[in-house]
């Protein structure tokens, strides 16, 4: 589903934030990327959905080589990829309806479809009854759900989520890993990025631990060793 | 698409309300510039529609001696008319000449008393030539000059249309010159402007913008309600435009005629004739300027 062969990045300044990365992710898996902060996880999330491109190696997502994709096609692959960003949370002046509503608007869905869709996702995340709440009237993990029901909008193959759990407390946490789990369970292949250990221990999933923009470690069942 | 369309619409518009003060502003400038811009245009064209006006008004008398007879007059006609250039020779004989002096006069007691007191007709005759072109007159006075008939003629009178077309020509030129450096400085306050205002909408957006490249909405889809904003604010400021051009020339109409008296031309008059055009120029200004500003703030700031 996603494979890395041989990626590196550097950033403009010389920055190097990813070296040699090679791994593959087969599809409906859950996979957790972690690493200390500044190790390059974001980097490689954000190379995933084409934010950044890599500078050397190829990036392959569903067969498709997003290598050197051209701007015109990367709507195409983000319909494909939902994201759970840090810097990318809710719209202050829409409802929790009307914040899901948007992405669908803005990809050019017909009301017939949003009416259908934005059900169904805050159904998945457990906030029928919060629909016409707005964002400022929620707790931080309700305000979770709803970025995650969000990114679920496309029926994506893949969630890519960098550090959802960030803000959380520990109850918290957990419970939005669970849903995470359960989007796994209902056939998305998860990327999780995070750099808290009780977590990824607790999931008992595969885990890829980043270091230095290389990889130190590739578990089938890991644990987060640092 | 349409459904695109609409949303874009709909998203401009509320833009345009929720950032009223500074689309007025925008608007405001934008109308400065296009109103100078036709003013200079305007003129340039007002300017050539008198001057063609008054051209028409342009003829050369030939006035004969008293002793010189209509056959003679009519050879001298005859004459004129192949000299090159020459469009027109109109023969006033002394019976038209005295009929057209009454016609003239006829509010004036007193000289059509004086007339009548005279048993002889003292109006010569006359030649009257129009030329095809302003600029042909001078040749065609020499060629007439060298000609035998010359002996005949008693005096020349020129029209002084010649300065006033002189005048009108040195004003409009004068005007479109300090006009065309006026209208240059307000394109580019108004470039400069609508980038500005385009940007701050951007970054006012910047978070819906954001999630929406992320969630895959198309290059246009993300652009789309910016350069729609920007034709929104083209629109508003030539329909303000032409109301402001109309009523200024409704009011200026009178003096402009009471100034060119005697010519057949009204300003509001050639106005309404080309309104559709008029307003398809302003459109034209509007709309350009205002879409070509905001595409350079777009892909400034819009990259991915
Ligand atoms: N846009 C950028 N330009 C330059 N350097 C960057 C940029 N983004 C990240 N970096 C650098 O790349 C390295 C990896 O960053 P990142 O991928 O964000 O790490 P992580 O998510 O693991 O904390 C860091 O040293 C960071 O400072
Ligand atoms: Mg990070």
């Amino acid at each position: 589903m996603i494979t890395f062969e041989h990626v590196s990045k550097v950033y403009p300044d010389g920055t190097v934030a990813a070296a040699d990365l090679d791994f593959a992710i087969e599809p409906g898996e859950f996979v957790s990327i972690v690493g200390q902060s500044g190790a390059g996880k974001t980097t490689i999330a954000r190379m995933i959905i084409a934010e950044e491109k890599p500078t050397e190696g190829k990036i392959i997502i569903g067969g498709w080589d997003i290598s050197h994709i051209a701007a015109s096609e990367i709507p195409v692959l983000r319909r494909q990829i939902g994201v759970v960003f840090q810097d990318f949370k809710l719209l202050k002046r829409k409802t929790v309806a009307e914040n899901i509503s948007f992405a669908l608007e803005v990809c050019g869905a017909k009301r017939k479809k949003i009416n259908k869709i934005v059900p169904q996702v805050l159904k998945i995340v457990g906030l029928e009854k919060k629909t016409n709440k707005f964002p400022d009237h929620l707790s931080g993990g309700e305000q979770q759900r709803v970025v995650i029901a969000r990114a679920l909008v496309h029926r994506p193959k893949i969630l890519v989520a960098d550090e959802p759990t960030g803000n959380l407390d520990t109850i918290t946490a957990h419970e939005i890993i669970d849903l995470l789990l359960k989007i796994n369970v209902l056939g998305t292949t998860v990327v999780l990025v995070t750099h808290n250990p009780e977590i990824v221990n607790e999931i008992n999933k595969r885990v890829i631990t980043v270091d230095n923009g290389t990889i130190s470690s590739n578990r089938k069942k890991g644990k987060y060793t640092l | 698409m349409i459904l695109a369309l609409a949303r874009a619409t709909k998203f401009a518009i509320q833009n345009f309300w929720r950032n009223l003060w500074l689309s007025i502003i925008t608007v405001f400038i934008l109308v400065l510039t296009t109103m100078s811009i036709t003013l200079v245009v305007g003129m340039n064209v007002i300017g050539q529609q008198i001057i063609s006006a008054v051209e028409q008004k342009v003829d050369v008398d030939l006035y004969f001696y008293d002793n010189v007879s209509e056959e003679q007059i009519l050879q001298a006609q005859k004459y004129t008319q192949t000299i090159e250039g020459v469009a027109d020779v109109i023969y006033i004989s002394k019976t038209d000449a005295l009929a057209k002096f009454r016609e003239s006069h006829k509010d004036d007691p007193s000289i059509i008393a004086a007339l009548d007191e005279l048993d002889e007709n003292v109006l010569p005759a006359s030649l009257t030539i129009r030329a095809k072109d302003i600029e042909k007159y001078p040749g065609i006075i020499e060629a007439f000059q060298k000609s035998n008939f010359n002996t005949l003629i008693d005096r020349t009178d020129y029209s002084d249309n010649q300065d006033i077309i002189n005048g009108i020509t040195q004003i409009t030129q004068r005007a479109y010159q300090i006009g065309m450096g006026v209208s240059i400085i307000f394109v580019i306050i108004a470039i400069i402007v609508i980038f500005n205002t385009i940007r701050i909408t951007i970054y006012s957006h910047r978070e819906e913008v954001g999630i929406m490249k992320l969630v895959g909405a198309t290059n246009w889809f993300v652009r789309g309600p910016f350069i729609l904003e920007s034709v929104l604010i083209g629109l508003i400021s030539a329909f303000i435009t032409t109301l402001l051009f109309g009523t200024l020339l409704y009011f200026s109409d009178a003096t402009v005629r009471a100034f060119f008296s005697g010519y057949d031309f009204s300003i509001f008059v050639y106005f309404q004739k080309h309104l559709l055009s008029f307003v398809l120029a302003e459109l034209a200004i509007g709309v350009v300027l205002s879409v070509v500003s905001s595409m350079v703030a777009i892909n400034r700031h819009l990259k991915t």
